[in-house]
């Protein structure tokens, strides 16, 4: 794969994103509820991933927004504009589909001018302005290609550079990196970054890979159910989940539950069993509730039993799983609860297997308290 | 043989796709010897009486060379408009069944899977079935006692039976009729091949939904269309049955005029001329047919 022109402008035409509201929408099939009322507002040029399993109804979400499936309650407004009930070919949405979709009878160039065409573009204006974006991605004197003859990476440039050519101002992207390898999928999630930030689009873009969610988006959506579970920047998703489903779904959690047996000033002191843990909790609890401990394994430390640490507990270790710059040891506590552990591989110090009177621990600020 | 082709369909064009035969075998890379009795059995069978056929064309009955019959059918204009009868009896039918079986397969393709299941084998069913009795059925629908003449003079519509036997009407219908499977199958399998987010990306695009089916839908089903009006060509102008039983003088077709020759005239040499003519409109439509054929495989992406 050829890398990108790094001297790609903008192609003609300041575009400006457009913010995108969605108020209570639902849509149910029969008895089942695909999405159970979504509330949502984004602000134009932001970079918006809606995250979740298969089921969560993110992908019916984004089908909503372009218009192809009727909403069965709720609104969408575009602009400020509401679009609910304006037909897909109205609502000027750029969208990029999990396989593309690219039409197979066209070459590269109809394909990326498909949307001119059908606005009554000229021919000749038409084939400038495809040249255009597809130099944006990288993929100028690929014109007379058809698609069958490009590779997936290709491909999907060229379904990129279709869903930009008419300047939208906001682009749906469902799964579009999902069909590629690793590699390929890395180099693309930063193109697709660059374009965005070229472009200052707003995008919506579904995806169940977390690490993506992570490293392209300005807000995460994470979808449980169809309802947004958690709504916020990839840092705070990531270091303060608001809830279990959302430390579950991005990244590795271990859980500890216990009850509250007092707060003061941001830490609650957790009973578990004959430990109180000592935890970071922004929001005020009441003396015993139950609550859920919730730490990273990358935050978590392995040690003997003299260091210094403001919750240590005893364990054992179970097993370890070797992944090169660092490695995840499983440890039980004594009430049989299992805590991975993640410890860089810095080759210095002891490994656990060889510490005695092994504890697990953390400071308070690296954990969370969760209530739901 | 061509007069049988109404009850062996075209080797090596399957009604449920688009593809080029088989048996072409450009893809192999080397012979597979457990082959070798099947490609006997065609030599002998098959590649033997064709070469026959051609031979019998080019002699008289005693086995010397003569162009005579040739020279027969070029200067009789009765079996040129035989010819061009034929031709157009197969472009007809080749129309009504593309108009109905594109509609119908594309009905198809929308409904849920269920629905479709079932009301496919309403399109099978007849296809399975023996066509010497299918068009014997039309005898009993069409004939001046028929059950149609009944109806209407029952209801008192009409007076005296209608004389549908030995219309072109008649014929054309019963062809249309047992042809049309064909067509609905090759389309069918088509269409059900477009990728449905094909259509989504149009309409994103600012397509209406006419013109997603307009510019996006119709090219993709073409090699469908392409595949099933062959089909429907081929074996329209090829058929025996229905022309001979449901036509009358007014609708001999090439098909019948061999037949005649051979049972009637005995005159075996033309027989064989008409044979070659009629191999050899097939033979240049497969040859045609091919290049649009590959032309699909070219749009591989469309499944």
């Amino acid at each position: 794969m050829a890398p990108h022109a790094t001297a790609a402008r903008a192609p003609a035409g300041e575009v400006q994103g457009a913010s995108l509201s969605l108020h209570g929408l639902c849509k149910d099939y029969g008895t089942a509820n695909a999405v159970r009322g979504i509330d949502l507002d984004l602000a134009p040029g932001r970079f918006l991933t809606l995250l979740g399993p298969s089921g969560s109804g993110k992908t019916t979400t984004l089908m909503m927004i372009a218009g192809f499936i009727d909403p069965s309650a709720g609104e969408i407004r575009i602009n400020g504009r509401d679009v609910t009930e304006l037909p897909a070919h109205k609502r000027d949405i750029g969208m990029v589909f999990q396989n593309y979709a690219l039409f197979p009878h066209l070459t590269v160039q109809d394909n990326v001018g498909f949307a001119l065409t059908m606005r009554g573009i000229n021919k000749r204006q038409m084939q400038a302005q495809a040249q255009e974006f597809l130099t944006l991605v990288g993929l100028a004197g690929f014109e007379k290609r058809y698609p069958h003859q490009l590779s997936g990476g290709q491909q999907q440039r060229v379904a990129l550079a279709r869903a930009l050519v008419f300047s939208p101002s906001l682009v749906l992207m469902d799964e579009p990196l999902g069909a590629l390898d690793r590699r390929l999928r890395l180099q693309m999630q930063e193109e697709i970054k660059r374009i965005h930030d070229e472009l200052g689009l707003t995008v919506v873009y579904v995806t169940h890979d977390q690490e993506e969610a992570l490293t392209m988006s300005d807000d995460i959506a994470v979808m449980e159910d169809g309802v947004i579970a958690s709504f916020a920047s990839p840092r705070d998703t990531y270091e303060a989940p608001g809830n279990r489903f959302t430390a579950k779904f991005i990244g590795e959690s271990n859980f500890l539950i216990g009850f509250c047996e007092d707060w003061q000033a941001g830490v609650a002191s957790v009973r578990l069993g004959e430990q109180l843990l000592r935890v970071a909790a922004p929001q005020p609890l009441a003396r015993g509730q139950e609550v859920t401990v919730f730490v990273r394994p990358e935050r978590l430390r392995l040690t003997d039993s003299t260091a210094e640490m403001a919750n240590a507990l005893p364990c054992e270790l179970i097993s370890e799983i070797y992944l090169g710059e660092s490695c995840i040891y499983t440890v039980r506590l004594s009430d049989g609860t299992h805590l991975k552990v993640r410890r860089p591989n810095r080759g210095v110090g002891v490994t656990p297997d060889l510490i005695p009177d092994l504890v697990v621990g953390f400071e308070p600020e690296n954990g969370r308290i969760l209530t739901s | 043989m061509s007069t049988q082709s109404d009850i062996e369909p075209l080797a090596g064009v399957t009604p449920a796709g688009a593809r080029p035969s088989r048996r072409k075998g450009r893809d192999n890379r080397r012979f597979p010897l457990f082959l070798l009795p099947v490609l006997a059995f065609y030599l002998l069978f098959f590649g033997y009486p064709l070469l026959r056929i051609f031979w019998q064309s080019v002699t008289d009955m005693g086995g010397t060379f003569t162009l005579d019959a040739w020279v027969m059918l070029l200067e009789e204009p009765a079996y040129w408009k035989v010819l061009g009868y034929t031709g157009l009896l197969g472009v007809i039918t080749l129309t009504i069944t593309l108009i109905a079986g594109y509609t119908v397969a594309y009905w198809l393709v929308k409904l849920n899977k269920t629905w479709a299941v079932i009301l496919m084998a309403f399109v099978l069913i007849p296809f399975w079935s023996s066509g010497l009795v299918r068009t014997y059925a039309w005898l009993v629908i069409l004939g001046r006692q028929g059950v149609l003449n009944t109806f209407l003079t029952d209801f008192g519509l009409i007076d005296t039976p209608i004389a549908f036997i030995g219309t072109n009407t008649a014929v054309v219908f019963a062809l249309a009729y047992y042809l049309l499977p064909y067509m609905i199958l090759s389309i069918y399998s088509v269409m059900n091949g477009i990728d449905r987010n094909l259509l989504l990306a149009a309409r994103n695009l600012g397509a209406s939904p006419f013109r997603a089916f307009r510019h996006v839908f119709f090219p993709l089903t073409r090699p469908g269309i392409l595949a099933g009006s062959y089909m429907v060509f081929m074996l329209g102008i090829g058929m025996y049955i229905t022309p001979a039983m449901l036509g009358g003088p007014g609708q001999t077709t090439l098909p019948l005029v061999i037949a005649i020759q051979i049972n009637e005239a005995m005159d075996w040499t033309f027989a064989a001329v008409l044979s070659v003519v009629l191999l050899l409109v097939t033979g240049l439509m497969q040859l045609g047919a091919n290049r649009f054929l590959d032309f699909e495989r070219l749009w591989g992406g469309a499944r």
